[in-house]
């Protein structure tokens, strides 16, 4: 099953390209890199100069998928541990 | 009225797909990073339970059961065909030293 704008919030985020659009923390913003590794609250971004742990619930992401379409994301909709994202159904307003 | 899709299959097949992603990822960078590649197939077995789906046997016998390491002959494991009893394959895992035997039959 191929990783569409659709699907991407119930995917493997994990080895993605992400982009730190807006975030609670000022020094997060503009931050830009590969993801390493996510947690229920945390995604590790791995980025040229370190390691950053950016929170889920107060920023909001661009990722690039593997066919170069770049998807904003509110954080919000990814809170919850990867293996529990998988059953969650997303209210829509269109 | 249509029948609604249920929504256990979908997720099934997602999760297929997830574990396909993550083990792709794991053995690419098994031998620069090891950690990440253990902490990769430790999301990607999660993620089968969560779904109880089984995760393939031949990714299964690449991974240490004891650590949950990415197995690489000659780099991290010690692959070896033994004739006790009967003839066998053990893998050492060198990191914690589980010795797995796989029987030839």
């Amino acid at each position: 099953m191929k990783i569409t704008p659709g699907n991407l919030t119930r995917h493997e985020i994990i080895g993605m390209e992400a982009h730190v659009v807006m975030s609670s923390d000022p020094g997060h913003v503009c931050r830009r890199g590969l993801i390493a590794d996510e947690s229920k609250e945390m995604i590790h971004i791995s980025t040229e100069t370190g390691n950053i742990m950016v929170s889920k619930m107060t920023s909001v992401f661009d990722f690039t998928l593997p066919n170069g379409t770049v998807v904003r994301v509110d954080g919000h909709k990814l809170r919850g541990t990867p293996e529990n994202r998988i059953k969650k159904r997303q209210s829509r307003r269109w | 009225m249509p029948k609604k899709r249920p929504r256990q299959s979908e997720a099934k097949r997602l999760a297929r797909a997830r574990i396909k992603l993550l083990w792709k990822q794991a053995s690419e960078i098994a031998k620069t990073d090891p950690e990440g590649a253990r902490q990769r197939m430790k999301v990607a077995f999660k993620v089968a339970q969560k779904v109880r789906i089984k995760v393939p046997q031949e990714i299964k016998k690449k991974i240490c059961r004891r650590c949950g390491m990415v197995l690489v002959p000659g780099e991290n494991c010690r692959v070896r065909i033994r004739n006790n009893r009967s003839k066998h394959l053990t893998v050492t895992c060198i990191a914690c030293g589980n010795i797995t035997r796989y029987y030839v039959r």
